[in-house]
């Protein structure tokens, strides 16, 4: 039978992963964007921990100076969170939810109204509605009416 | 220090393909995006949107072929609107509520004014008190009481169409310049575009610029009204809750005590971290009425929480199809199948209708990306595996598909699918509901549906107007993937009234056939009903009688030779009230009671336009008689006799015979007067005869003197008729005709004679009228299929419901070559053999070929129909007995066995050892 009723998903969502010059291929396969991803974050977190860990605690580090132990204990630091974080990411990142979508989840998650708030009695979680006072037929005709509503403009057609 | 997550926020508050829209940004208190509502038209956060129910579109009765157009025919209304560019859609469907109220109404004021009429009482409050007041309330809260316990939905389906991605600075008033007639010049001239554009999307799905559906016409859909949309924006924000009676369509006054009856209180909507559902809660006042202790009754309102859990299901992995499979139902459309689940579902395809000129750089980058894939890989030594191929295969396909299809097959629907259920308990939605809806769609639609997190802001999504995030789960598909979803299938069967009979298969809603819709709808009002012993043709008819006679209060006549149905009258109250047993075959019945010229009346002047064709009618009517007196002679004439004997016979009734309450004997005497010996001689046979059975029923006493007699009968004058015809012995269905002995052609002629008896009730007047025929057995009269033909054309001129029921459908065939297009409606039920259930798909006009109705009627289930209605929609419904009173519950019990007393005497036979 000939499946002529295909959607486009398997070629948008085909994955493009980057092995990297033939000599050095990368370690694990990841999607491009992945592995880009991984680079922002490698940075990210040397920055942190060069910013975080005082050099004066490495001074003790045998044949290297202050600066140096720092480097080095930041490279691989960057190395042992980047590497394990973006290999446990990768594959959840996908041309089909691609990062942008995950933070969407995860600004959606913090957005969404939680019950014990709710009890609070705050405007946060509430839905409002558009309170309509139907009423169309005064003295046998239809009146046409608006009736300003909370965030709802609500007309009858003519 | 900064919340770093707020830079982030703001960036990713776009939905990714609603880029160009205005930037949305969502709503922290809750507050809907939608900002004015005027007439079908929406002003929201997310551009202006115009809202349209989709017209239903038959599905079930069609062939292959026809399917096949109905997909192409959506495709090509998709496919314009997406010709001038991209543009915003959202197919949305919705469980709607049984319209229970309505329902009651229209069959009490339909019905009100016969009933009391019938019961001999003045006003509605004395008909309250009477046996058929009560039965009559009985059967309506039966009704309710159904449709509560089995949770009875209809469905819409609602096309949003994003008129501009841009917000109304002004809302309302914006939305009253877009939705007018007249060109916008002055300050506001740059609406114009937008009304021009509303008038575009206004012409392809309602088939005019202003969106005025013309009488005639056949729309895509209809535009929404103001009170409709607010409908659908409760039904969404309260999903699974009860939706206010306030902006249900329909009249509203006296059903204060709706059982739909909406929530008046605002909506809390609230979801854990990362949980399956949103918890929605909310409250409404309930009125109870209360007795006090001093015996008065007052009304004590109460305020009642209700609490819904939604879970929101994603649509990803679509598997490959063809359209074959859809037309040929070997998979359901993948929207329409999200509504033949046994809960409420909703569903929602979001997103945008891309032409394909927009889509090149697109696709020339896919198949790039396929490409150096495969260069990569041959780069690192590595083999270019059978997925590989297929990557690059799909690419390149898709590639094509984009440059050079035609545009109507090229341009892409790109959005999300997404499917919502509702619980009472999260445990109910994600033990019970999904699990079976998940399996469902794997199996009968091969697609998957996921829960995802995010939950809130997918529940949102439901709510027109609001934003959908695009940016994960997004299917691309071509427009005739998308035109393959056909979401608007139509899973309605039967009439607005009438008697309800039970489920549709593949639906939620109930089967309602009003048995003069026939006539109303402008058709034949003939019902052909054809199925196995024991598939509940008698039950069928029953019901239809006890409906008929009971609450519709018309002339009913069941001819029923078995006499069986008897017990209808001395069971359910209300017929026995008012209607008779006639014994046609009892030696006590009146000699010539069914003499032809009186079962066939004479045409009354008063119902024809002027005299040339009462003329014609008194003609036809004189050549009828003559017809039906001949068939009955010549069945009763051995078939030795010859050909001249015939040809006397012939001439002597046609000569002689034909007049209103003409006696039969005029035709013996001119016989009897035949110049050859052959006619004389079958005078003297059928003299002879006229006291056998059969003919004492054809033939009056003779007059002494010779004088004609004038003949009379009062057959289907009473509001309820029974016609038996006892002790009779009918020839088994395979034998020859030349086999039959005297006792076979006495009940053939019977028979024969009780079929014409029976419509004789439909010519007493105008109104309506039922005629109810049971075990129709005409096989050998020649011209029964004049009188089919006549039949049917006059149970629409003369408002009457004729139910022709057999065991075999090949004896409906031979009553008329075109039998299929004599009938209003059909009903067909369970067959033993192959070939009689192909031929049941014959009578109902569907498709030999098609192999699930061939197994659907070989399936045994008694009480199911396969049936055609008043329009042509063809569906598949049982009856169900518990909306029959309780005595037609036991009137129609044919069972033999009575199980119940069965089982108990088991249970004795334990005890006692």
């Amino acid at each position: 039978m000939d499946n002529d009723l295909k959607t486009d998903d398997a070629a948008l969502n085909l994955e493009y992963p980057w092995y990297g010059p033939a000599e050095l291929p990368f370690f694990w396969h990841a999607r491009l964007s992945t592995q880009v991803y991984t680079a922002i974050l490698a940075v990210t977190v040397a920055l942190l921990l060069w910013l975080l860990i005082p050099g004066f605690l490495l001074g003790w580090v045998p044949l290297l100076n202050e600066t140096a132990a720092k480097v080095l204990v930041v490279a691989v630091g960057t190395l042992a969170v980047a590497i394990p974080v973006s290999a446990l990411v990768a594959p959840k990142i996908t041309k089909e939810r691609p990062i942008s979508y995950w933070f969407q989840v995860l600004q959606d998650e913090l957005e969404a109204p939680r019950k014990a708030r709710l009890t609070e009695r705050t405007p946060q979680g509430f839905l409002v509605l558009p309170e309509v006072a139907w009423n169309p037929r005064v003295n046998g005709q239809t009146k046409a009416m608006t009736t300003n509503i909370i965030g709802l403009d609500y007309q009858e057609g003519q | 220090m900064k919340n770093p997550l707020r830079r982030i926020r703001k960036n990713l508050a776009t939905d990714a393909t609603e880029s160009t829209a205005t930037k949305v940004k969502r709503r922290d208190n809750g507050q809907l995006a939608a900002r004015a509502v005027y007439r079908n038209l929406i002003a929201a956060d997310t551009g202006v949107w115009a809202l349209y129910t989709l017209e239903n579109v038959p599905w079930e009765g069609l062939d292959a072929t026809d399917r096949q157009r109905v997909m192409s025919s959506w495709n090509q209304t998709l496919y314009e609107l997406s010709s001038r560019g991209r543009i915003g859609v959202r197919l949305r469907g919705v469980p709607v509520p049984f319209p229970l109220h309505d329902f009651c109404v229209s069959v009490d004021q339909s019905t009100q004014a016969r009933r009391i009429a019938a019961a001999g009482v003045d006003t509605v409050e004395e008909y309250a008190e009477t046996v058929e007041g009560q039965a009559f309330a009985a059967d309506m809260l039966r009704v309710q009481d159904y449709v509560h316990r089995h949770q009875t939905r209809k469905r819409s389906t609602v096309l949003e169409v994003r008129v501009s991605p841009r917000k109304m600075p002004r809302g309302m008033s914006d939305l009253q310049l877009v939705a007018s007639p007249d060109r916008i010049e002055g300050p506001y001239g740059k609406l114009e575009d937008l009304r021009l554009e509303l008038r575009r999307i206004n012409k392809i799905i309602t088939g005019s610029p202003d969106g005025f559906v013309a009488p005639n016409a056949e729309p895509v859909g209809r535009p929404m009204t103001p009170k409709t949309i607010g409908w659908l924006i409760h039904a969404a924000v309260g999903m699974g809750m009860p939706v206010p009676t306030a902006t249900l369509a329909g009249p509203r006054a006296g059903w204060d005590s709706d059982e739909v009856a909406g929530f008046t209180n605002l909506v809390e909507a609230s979801q854990a971290p990362l949980a399956p559902t949103t918890e929605l809660h909310t409250r409404r006042v309930v009125d109870h009425v209360v007795t006090t202790e001093d015996g008065r009754s007052i009304v004590r309102s109460d305020l009642d929480t209700l609490t819904s859990h939604v879970c929101v299901l994603h649509a990803r992995g679509f598997q490959d199809r063809s359209t074959a499979e859809v037309a040929n139902r070997a998979l359901l459309p993948y929207l329409h199948h999200l509504s033949t689940l046994p809960f409420d579902v909703d569903f929602i395809a979001a997103g945008e209708l891309i032409p394909p000129d927009e889509m090149e750089t697109q696709a020339s980058r896919v198949t790039s990306v396929a490409e150096d894939l495969g260069e990569h890989r041959a780069e690192h030594g590595m083999r270019v595996d059978v997925r590989q191929g297929d990557a690059v295969r799909n690419a390149m396909e898709y590639e094509d598909s984009v440059r050079r299809a035609r545009p109507g097959d090229a341009t892409r629907f790109r959005g999300v699918v997404m499917a919502a259920v509702t619980g009472a308990t999260e445990a109910e939605v994600m033990e019970s509901k999904v699990p079976q809806l998940v399996s469902d769609t794997r199996r009968n639609a091969r697609y998957e549906l996921v829960v995802q997190a995010g939950q809130y802001a997918s529940y949102r999504a439901f709510i027109p107007g609001e934003p959908v995030n695009l940016k994960g789960s997004v299917t691309q598909q071509r427009l005739p993937v998308l035109a393959a979803a056909v979401p608007h299938v139509d899973t309605t069967f039967g009439d607005r009234t009438g008697m309800v009979l039970g489920p549709i298969a593949g639906s939620r809603d109930l089967a309602i056939l009003d048995p003069h819709g026939g006539p109303a709808a402008g058709v034949s009002g003939v019902i052909l009903n054809a199925g196995q012993q024991g598939s509940g043709k008698t039950t069928f008819l029953s019901s239809l009688a006890a409906y008929s006679a009971g609450t519709l209060a018309v002339r009913t006549v069941f001819s029923d030779p078995s006499g069986a149905t008897e017990r209808l009258i001395q069971e359910v109250p209300t017929l026995a009230k008012h209607g008779r047993v006639a014994d046609l075959a009892s030696a006590g019945s009146a000699q010539g009671s069914m003499s032809p010229s009186v079962l066939i009346p004479e045409p009354d002047r008063a119902m024809f336009k002027d005299d040339d064709e009462h003329e014609a009618a008194v003609e036809s009517a004189k050549a009828e008689r003559r017809q039906t007196l001949l068939d009955a002679f010549l069945l009763k004439l051995p078939p030795a006799l010859g050909e001249s004997a015939r040809d006397s016979l012939i001439v002597a009734v046609q000569t002689s015979y034909g007049e209103y309450q003409q006696s039969p004997w005029e035709a013996i005497a001119a016989l009897e007067k035949d110049k050859s010996d052959a006619g004389r001689h079958a005078a003297a046979l059928l003299a002879s005869d006229a006291n056998s059975l059969g003919m004492r029923q054809l033939m009056p006493a003779r007059m002494a003197n010779g004088a004609p007699d004038r003949l009379a009968t009062d057959l289907g004058t009473e509001l309820f008729t029974i016609l038996k015809l006892t002790g009779i012995n009918p020839p088994a269905a395979n034998l020859d005709r030349k086999d039959w002995d005297e006792s076979n052609k006495a009940a053939m002629l019977l028979l024969y004679l009780s079929t014409r008896a029976a419509t004789r009730a439909m010519y007493a007047d105008k109104s309506k009228s039922t005629v109810l025929i049971d075990e129709v057995a005409m096989q050998f009269s020649a011209s029964f299929a004049g009188f089919a033909a006549r039949v049917s054309a006059d149970s629409r001129k003369w408002n009457g419901c004729v139910a022709f029921s057999t065991q075999n459908p090949h004896t409906l065939h031979g009553m008329a070559p075109q039998i299929t297009n004599l009938a209003g409606s059909v009903f067909i039920g369970t067959m033993k053999s192959k070939e009689a259930a192909l031929a049941g798909l014959d009578l109902l006009g569907v498709s030999r070929d098609d192999a699930a109705f061939t197994q659907t009627l070989l399936s045994r289930r008694p009480g199911h129909w396969l049936a055609r209605d008043w329009t042509g929609r063809v569906a598949y419904l049982g009856q169900s007995k518990d909306l029959f009173s309780p005595e037609l519950a036991e009137a129609t019990k044919t069972d033999p066995i009575d199980r119940s007393a069965h089982i108990e005497v088991e249970y004795e036979g334990v005890e006692n050892r």
